[in-house]
């Protein structure tokens, strides 16, 4: 057997347990497309069961797997590994333990918000099939959550200073869309803040969600793409 | 050690589909209902399933296929209400919010292989959609959802259900649901076999090894469905399924051993089961490639040949590959190794019509009931299967509830509002012995301090497991892994919790280890006991069906001697 190509990674630690908080660097094997969730899985099942990650289906359908990963919020089952990675939990969340952070208050302001879908509002349909499934690419990993500087919760009162973050849109976005829907939101979207995003580039979904157009100018305006000139999709980041 | 109560009339275990409608449905009845769930709710194998739903208003025609699919293993009476209830269950999914792909108003329907006809309906980015579209459903209904909850222990005192016990990943306490119905829909076990398996970190049978210790029944266990093509790298993907090997391998695509020399062609024209058979074959006894799969060689495919009628279209194989294996490997340009991957647990729980138990109170539905599908699948029936019997649960567990007198207490404490807390001595009652032992045992097990870290059980399991009875089986095979499991029981019993703190992924490892062993047990004792093979139960020491077996099925359950098999005909 060959012997296999070591790298180090630097994986956050939240100081629970024996080990101290701060970034603690471990040396896993390395092969063309090894992944980021392959490194933590190797220590987890060979150097060190007490590191904390979530992860649920390992090919980018739970959405369970994102971390921060060398400055970059994405899903750590499809990002590839690299010699001096830097593991780090989502921003904008409570954490829990090392790379788990806390999803419960985006679940509850999903509730609060009334973040879905209305097939039995009186009003008149709001969506379409083609949006829709646009935004059904949207894997829930709430990355892009962790990329806007101005995420601030709880959202109750928004003029003072509560703001939702794009994954909250996104699923604002999805209600709208939704070809059933009968319940026009886009007072919900005004009035939680989204015209601030329409001067803003500071996030964007590394899996095919086209947030500025689908998702902010589509709340802001009412518009959905199919209205809009032809742009080419993807992310600024 | 904190313990926090909770009441509910029905308490749903498992958030996929099957979970999901179940608590709908008996919400809509007017029961209070709890979800718990591993994973948050609209998790699970539905979430990273095909998305493909099987419908039919012609019932009688749908059921002859499962049947004709099932090979005697399915039961009649089952299946009767699979398909006479599939377009009604996947109306009451859209219903819910569920958004098929559509053509001018219309649900496409689309033809699977062993579907007489175009009955499989699709949804856009396939289970993540249907997934979601009921968290949504469930969250606008108001239901009380426990994301990250593990149930390890059904309370069922002189055999009638009375609760559930629960250990909460994030905060590390846990939870006792006092609950007159119970409904296991924990789904299939493939996680057994890990990695070779396509299915959630969750799935690996928590609800098999509940009903067996219940005192309920397992059928059909031995039949658990392969699919040929799956990935072997990069790591962390081991066992991602690449797509239907008729798909993937087009009209000129090679599967080759290790060496190099070509085992199988024109693999658009074979069946499932012959794919399945050379690669377990060659696998075992040949060959195979460095990590124990074989070659999938598609570049003849992208030759341009004028007896290629219909262009290999790489657009039909798992778009992940793209990112996992290369662009390509996903075009076809590059071979790559591929092996079986643990798919779908046609057995199950045995249950009747409406996913009751022998067990009064406790009910099942979804991928861990068994009877239905017998010794094959059809494609795209699980998922009907989920909203079928999740609906039928979810309305007989808040009939059953209802009806036990004085036994629905109030007091509901949510994941998102602060859970009471009361001290475990308050239990009174027959619960609350059981509760006392089992947590004593649990905090037993939490200081001692031995040396073996609970995970290296799961992988030893899943390498046992995968060497000998994933494909060929035999009975000296059977045999060993009877004897590992013995062996890895021991091993449990020597582990080291690192610590106590939130998210306990190794107390979670040592408890779902306690549910994986008896489940491997269980199917191990099926597996050595159908001396014949049917269906996907492959016995390489007797290849052949055994006709004194058609229609005849094996029951497995804990007697007053452990655990034992039993057969039964098949109910007519
Ligand atoms: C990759 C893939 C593709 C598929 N494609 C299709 C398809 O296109 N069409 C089709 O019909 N079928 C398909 N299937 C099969 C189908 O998806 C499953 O059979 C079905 O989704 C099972 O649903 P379920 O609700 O029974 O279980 P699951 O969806 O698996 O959910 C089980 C839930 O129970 C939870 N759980 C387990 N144990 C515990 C416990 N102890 N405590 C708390 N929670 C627990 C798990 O976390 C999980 O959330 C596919 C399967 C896979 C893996
Ligand atoms: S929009 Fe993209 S980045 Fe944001 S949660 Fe969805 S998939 Fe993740
Ligand atoms: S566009 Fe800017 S303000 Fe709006 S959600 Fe994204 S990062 Fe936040
Ligand atoms: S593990 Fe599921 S998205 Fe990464």
């Amino acid at each position: 057997m060959k012997q296999a190509k070591m790298v180090k990674i630097q994986i956050w630690r939240s100081g629970l347990g024996d080990v101290p908080a701060g970034f603690k660097e471990y040396e896993v094997p390395w092969e063309p497309k090894e992944t980021v969730l392959g490194a933590l899985m190797y220590i987890y099942d060979h150097l060190d069961d007490s590191l904390a990650f979530r992860y649920g289906c390992r090919y980018k359908d739970c959405g369970l797997c994102a971390a921060r990963v060398s400055g970059r919020d994405r899903l750590t089952c499809t990002t590839h590994l690299q010699d001096g990675d830097r593991v780090e939990p989502l921003r904008n969340l409570p954490l829990i333990r090392d790379l788990v952070v806390d999803r419960r208050p985006v679940a509850a302001a999903i509730r609060a918000v009334g973040l879905y879908p209305q097939p039995s509002g009186d009003g008149g349909i709001t969506g379409s099939q083609e949006h829709y499934t646009r935004l059904a690419w949207c894997v829930d990993c709430l990355a892009c959550h962790s990329m806007c500087p101005h995420v601030r919760y709880p959202l109750a009162d928004p003029q003072e200073g509560g703001f939702p973050g794009p994954y909250l849109f996104v699923k604002l976005a999805q209600a709208q869309a939704h070809p059933a829907n009968r319940e026009d939101r886009l007072p919900d979207a005004a009035r939680l803040g989204v015209e601030r995003c329409l001067s803003c580039r500071d996030c964007g979904c590394p899996y095919g969600v086209n947030l500025q157009r689908d998702v902010f100018r589509f709340l802001a305006r009412g518009k959905s793409w199919e209205n809009e000139a032809r742009e080419p999709a993807g992310s600024n980041r | 050690m904190k313990l926090t109560e909770h009441h509910y009339d029905v308490v749903c275990i498992g958030g996929g589909a099957a979970g999901l409608v179940a608590s709908l449905e008996a919400t809509a009845e007017g029961a209070s209902v709890a979800l718990v769930s591993k994973e948050p709710a609209g998790g699970g194998n539905t979430r990273l399933s095909g998305g493909g739903i099987a419908m039919d208003g012609e019932p009688e025609v749908f059921a002859r296929d499962v049947l004709s699919s099932g090979e005697g293993l399915s039961e009649p009476a089952l299946v009767k209400v699979v398909t006479e209830d599939s377009l009604p269950a996947a109306l009451l999914l859209e219903r819910l919010g569920l958004v098929y792909n559509k053509r001018e108003d219309r649900i496409i329907l689309g033809i699977r292989a062993g579907h007489g006809r175009p009955r499989t309906g699709h949804l856009p980015n396939d289970g993540v959609t249907l997934g979601r579209t009921l968290r949504e459903a469930v969250i606008r209904q108001g239901l009380d959802l426990y994301d990250e909850m593990l149930a390890f222990d059904l309370l069922v005192p002189e055999g009638v259900m009375e609760g559930i016990l629960c250990h909460d990943l994030i905060t590390g306490e846990y939870h006792l649901f006092h609950a007159s119905a119970v409904i296991l829909a924990t789904g299939g076990a493939g996680c057994l076999f890990y990695p070779q398996t396509d299915n959630a970190r969750g799935v690996c049978g928590d609800g098999l090894a509940l009903a067996l210790k219940a005192g309920v029944g397992l059928i059909d266990l031995e039949q658990i469905q392969f699919l040929p093509f799956a990935i072997t790298k990069p790591s962390s993907a081991r066992g991602v399924y690449c797509g239907e090997p008729s798909v993937v391998g087009g009209p000129r695509g090679i599967l080759r051993n290790g060496d190099g020399k070509p085992l199988l062609d024109m693999l658009n024209r074979r069946t499932r089961a012959e794919v399945a058979g050379v690669m377990w074959r060659e696998m075992s006894h040949g060959r195979p490639g460095p990590r124990g799969g074989l070659i999938l060689d598609l570049r003849d495919n992208l030759e341009p040949r004028p007896d290629n009628d219909a262009p290999w279209d790489s657009t039909r194989v798992n778009i992940i590959l793209k990112t996992l294996l290369g662009g390509d490997c996903y075009r076809g340009e590059q071979p790559y190794e591929v092996a079986p991957t643990a798919h779908y647990f046609m057995g199950g729980i045995k249950s009747g019509t409406s996913g009751e138990t022998r067990v009064p109170g406790l009910f099942v539905a979804g991928e861990a009931m068994g009877g239905i599908h017998g010794a094959n699948r059809l494609a795209g029936v699980a998922l009907t299967e989920t909203a079928v019997f999740g609906s039928r649960a979810g309305k007989a567990a808040a009939t059953y509830a209802a009806g036990r007198e004085g036994d629905s207490p109030q007091g509901r404490d949510p994941v998102f509002a602060s859970p009471s807390d009361r001290p475990a001595a308050r239990f009174s009652g027959r619960t609350g012995g059981l509760v006392a032992e089992k947590l004593a045992e649990l905090a037993a097990v939490a200081e001692r301090r031995g040396t073996v870290p609970p995970v290296s059980i799961h992988r030893a399991l899943g390498k046992i497991l995968w060497d000998k009875i994933a494909g060929l089986r035999t009975e000296a095979g059977c045999e060993s892994v009877l004897t590992e499991i013995a062996w890895l029981r021991k091993r449990l019993q020597e582990v080291r919790i690192p610590d106590t703190g939130p998210f306990n992924r190794p107390l979670w490892d040592y408890l779902e280890a306690e549910m994986m062993l008896p489940v491997a047990e269980a199917i191990t004792l099926c597996a050595r006991e159908r001396r014949e093979s049917r269906g996907a139960h492959l016995r390489e020491d007797y290849p052949d069906p055994d006709p004194a077996l058609a229609g005849r099925r094996i029951a497995v359950f804990i007697g007053p001697e452990g655990m034992a098999v039993r057969w039964e005909e098949v109910p007519q």
